[in-house]
């Protein structure tokens, strides 16, 4: 059979059997490439962080007894959350102490009082707050640990969420719609259905080449449809 | 009615304008998913040795009234000291904790922290003060200390000149990964932006693209197509035609069922002109039907492309038609 019948016919097989994905790929390429990826990440949703506005005259050191009961300690990092002075100290295998820079005690959890002021704080935006919560569990959408977090929705049209650590009452996750879909539409980029490792990479694998297969006898089609003849 | 004409010719000129970057943007892909994205991160090759163990808390009020406009202070150690890490809105500094004294990173300092670091089988070979931006050092601030070892892996270790903090892993992989990454992202500018106009434009086109190719998929396929497989490879089913060409030459021959009349007529030898090679584009696979229960039917491509007086007349597309019952048929050149 002439080559372009050949080229034809698996065009149209590979289009049947890539062509979903292939659009798949071009509608979440779209969406991904036009909305702003500051946007996504929700950097419009807060202010500027402010640097240290810790007094120096009020600063406690760390007392020994306390650092002998975290042993081994990594680094010890003196921040502001917003206006209260801290010091995390990291030990071994990511645990984390908060504690007072200007009492030397270790802190407690934040409550909603608290919480509402640092949203107060760092909180760019100008809708209503709908719901404030404190959550057993790190939701999927920030990375599922198992630790207590404080869950802030806005009550815009984004559902925009603000989330806050339990201890420190540091903000650490925004979340809107537009993260959400995103993270949908990625999912399909990159085919990863099963949430997976290993096997998601051969199913990428199958309908990239077939996707190139595909591009390639196309391409066959149209060099012989601009020659304007069949060999 | 020209949608289907009007779609492929819609879906030639995309493929002339987007061609090339579609395949980039598939080849890149398929790169993505055989590289070893371990050795693209790099990190393996380095020791995850924390800091030595902090035993005494300094006393941070110092360092703070010295920089009230730092944005986060961390007492860490590096080589069994204690030091201060500042970190500036421009710059982050490193200061011993007992001295107060700001550190220089030297060539010697990097050196001891980067052979106590590496945990690959190479030789450390190099290391340079950086003042020149490159794809490698892209988002590191300048000048930046590079350290080159001589393994398989092409190994570039960074370390910032103004506090030693890590600044990055650059490999060979890491080198074709950014490379594919410049292309999938059409990134010809100042790098790691995936929301520049021109990538905007081609995702839209391609969307338009893969919209006319699916709306072709169903046009294109015919109910036939997938019983022909059928009889193909299991029940082998035929089907007589009786061929007339116009010296009035008589054939008859016998086709698998449901194959496309283009194809069956060409797998008996008998080769229609054909441009387009089967897409009901060209119009060239003209035949006509001069007896049989095929007259009753024509597809989309048969309207676009014929008049409707031919079509009364028994004039098809050979290409679009698939081969069911008996017909007789009449081609109009020699074979
Ligand atoms: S071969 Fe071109 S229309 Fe039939």
């Amino acid at each position: 059979m002439k080559r372009v019948f050949w080229f034809r016919r698996l065009h149209k097989w590979l289009a049947l059997v890539a062509g979903i994905q292939v659009s798949i790929w071009a509608f979440s390429g779209l969406y991904m490439t036009v909305v702003d990826l500051d946007i996504i990440h929700g950097d419009h949703l807060v202010k500027k962080q402010e640097s240290l506005p810790i007094d120096p005259l009020l600063l406690v050191t760390i007392s020994p007894v306390l650092m002998e009961s975290i042993i081994p300690v990594q680094s010890i990092e003196l921040k502001n959350y917003f206006g209260s002075a801290v010091y995390e100290i990291r030990a071994h295998k990511k645990n984390r102490v908060i504690v007072d820079a200007y009492t030397g005690e270790l802190k407690t959890e934040v409550n909603e009082q608290q919480v509402r002021g640092n949203v107060a704080m760092v909180y760019a935006g100008t809708a209503e707050i709908i719901s404030i919560e404190k959550l057993r569990l790190y939701p999927g959408e920030i990375g599922g640990k198992k630790l207590p977090v404080w869950r802030v929705v806005f009550g815009d049209s984004v559902a925009s969420t603000l989330y806050f650590h339990h201890i420190s009452g540091k903000l650490i996750s925004k979340r809107t719609h537009l993260w959400r879909v995103f993270d949908k539409l990625w999912t399909l980029h990159i085919m990863d259905y099963f949430r997976s490792k290993g096997h998601q990479g051969y199913l990428f694998r199958f309908f990239s080449i077939s996707s190139l297969l595909l591009a390639i006898f196309g391409s066959g089609l149209l060099f012989y449809r601009l020659r304007g003849e069949v060999k | 009615m020209r949608i289907v004409s009007q779609l492929k010719r819609l879906h030639k000129w995309i493929a002339i304008l987007i061609g090339i970057q579609l395949l980039l943007w598939v080849v890149s892909g398929i790169v993505f998913s055989f590289i070893e994205h371990r050795e693209v991160g790099g990190n393996f090759i380095f020791k995850n040795n924390k800091n030595d163990q902090i035993t005494d808390a300094a006393d941070f009020s110092g360092v703070l009234k010295q920089y009230p406009q730092s944005t986060q202070i961390t007492q860490i150690t590096l080589l069994k000291e204690n030091f201060f890490k500042i970190e500036l809105r421009e710059q982050t500094l490193l200061q011993e904790t007992e001295t107060g004294r700001l550190v220089t990173i030297t060539k010697e300092l990097v050196r001891e922290i980067a052979i106590k670091s590496y945990g690959g089988k190479g030789q450390l070979k190099d290391i340079v003060l950086v003042n020149q931006r490159s794809d490698e050092n892209r988002g590191m601030k300048l000048p930046v200390w590079q350290v080159v070892f001589e393994d398989s892996y092409g190994t570039h270790l960074y370390l910032s000149s103004t506090s030693a903090e890590y600044q990055g892993v650059r490999t060979d992989s890491w080198r074709i990964f950014d490379f594919f990454m410049m292309l999938h992202f059409m990134d010809y500018g100042d790098r790691g932006n995936f929301n520049n106009g021109l990538i905007i434009f081609f995702s839209l086109v391609l969307v338009l693209f893969s919209i006319s190719g699916m709306l072709l998929v169903t046009s294109s396929f015919s109910q036939r197509d997938f019983s022909q497989l059928l009889y193909r490879f299991i029940d082998n089913q035929h089907v007589k035609l009786r061929i007339l060409n116009v010296e009035g030459k008589l054939q008859k021959i016998k086709v698998s069922k449901d194959t496309r009349l283009l194809e069956a007529l060409e797998s008996n030898n008998i080769e229609l002109p054909s441009v387009c090679g089967g897409g009901g584009i060209c119009g060239t696979c003209r035949i006509r039907i001069v007896k049989g229960r095929a007259l009753s039917a024509a597809a989309l491509s048969d309207h676009d492309l014929l008049e409707e007086q031919d079509l009364t007349k028994g004039y098809r597309l050979a290409c679009q038609l698939s081969v069911h019952h008996p017909m007789d048929i009449e081609i109009e050149k020699e074979y």
